[in-house]
């Protein structure tokens, strides 16, 4: 997997489960999606729980706080699959 | 009344004497396995730990400060490790520094703020995102008719435990939409080490206030606990029971 297939997939899960377009995040992808979308508990695990399972990674408990925006994640996820 | 709690693992912090140690013992007495959380009473934790042990539960009597927030993610992990994911905690580790503000001192403000109510942030953040993956989970408070009313001469006792009712209807809302329970009970006077010191002058004036005319047991604040974290209260969150024998109405 490239890091294009990995922003893709991981910009679908995201909107598909925050329920928003694309565009809300394009461009704001170092926004706090958390205090700018009003992403409660359940959203937030639910992306968590989906981003585990669709790139077959373990996040650790300690890690999940600070995932805040769409590029920490990106970059995690990154990290995790060990591409540049 | 099937409490539904075979086999959760408890973690109860404060756990070696008092209302902790009843806790304890009466989720024990329930199925659950129990790891209690101390800070100093290495005899009292033991003797807890056998008496859960004697009811067949596995337990473990772990030493740490309540205030220190790497030693309580370190404890949670320790006991993740060891029995699995955390599915009931009870904040119940607390302390008093009494004074008149005109002569508390600041240490004595901080530590009892540090312990009754930061602890309480510490220990329900470092089980909550395992409850959250398990989509379970029960968190009981105890706070304190002193929270509920404010006493004189207790302001940063009152401070704490008042505290820790708005963190309790908090999180409880925070938590809800993963089908988590968070809960407070204020007890009023129990009979335990902490109403020992009282002199006897106001023992009587407290006894007179309250309806029952006698003070609670550790064991009648363990029951509602129990209650609780038990199937029984699914639908209670948020809430703050006094168990004061009529004291605060």
């Amino acid at each position: 997997m490239n890091l294009v297939d990995v922003k893709e997939k991981l910009m679908s899960i995201v909107t598909e489960i925050l329920e928003v377009d694309r565009s809300v995040i394009e461009g704001k992808e170092d926004v706090n999606l958390f205090k700018e979308l009003d992403v409660d508990s359940l959203l937030a695990l639910e992306i968590i729980a989906n981003v585990e399972t669709k790139y077959n990674i373990k996040i650790e408990d300690e890690e999940i706080e600070t995932l805040v925006s769409f590029n920490k994640m990106l970059e995690m996820v990154k990290n995790k699959l060990n591409i540049k | 009344m099937k409490t539904g709690i075979e086999n959760k693992i408890a973690v109860v912090t404060g756990g070696s004497h008092g209302i902790g140690r009843a806790i304890a013992i009466a989720l024990a007495k329930e199925g659950a396995h129990v790891i209690i959380n101390y800070h100093r009473d290495d005899k009292g934790a033991q003797n807890a730990i056998d008496e859960i042990t004697a009811q067949g539960r596995r337990s473990k009597a772990i030493k740490a400060d309540v205030s220190n927030y790497s030693a309580v993610t370190n404890m949670m992990k320790d006991i993740k490790n060891e029995f699995g994911s955390i599915d009931i905690l009870v904040n119940n580790a607390g302390i008093t520094r009494d004074n008149l503000l005109m002569r508390m001192k600041v240490e004595e403000w901080q530590e009892v703020i540090n312990t009754n109510l930061s602890g309480v942030f510490n220990c329900s953040k470092a089980v909550v995102i395992g409850m959250m993956r398990q989509k379970s989970g029960k968190i009981v408070n105890i706070s304190s008719i002193s929270g509920v009313t404010g006493v004189p001469g207790q302001i940063n006792y009152s401070s704490s435990k008042g505290g820790i009712i708005s963190f309790t209807k908090a999180l409880a809302k925070e938590l809800a939409p993963l089908g988590i329970n968070v809960n407070a009970v204020a007890p009023g006077f129990i009979e335990t080490k902490m109403i020992d010191g009282i002199p006897v002058q106001n023992k009587k004036m407290a006894l007179d206030l309250i309806p029952f005319k006698r003070f609670g047991k550790p064991e009648e604040v363990a029951s509602l606990v129990v209650f609780l974290v038990s199937e029984a209260s699914s639908y209670i969150t948020g809430q703050v029971i006094n168990i004061d024998g009529g004291l605060v109405t």
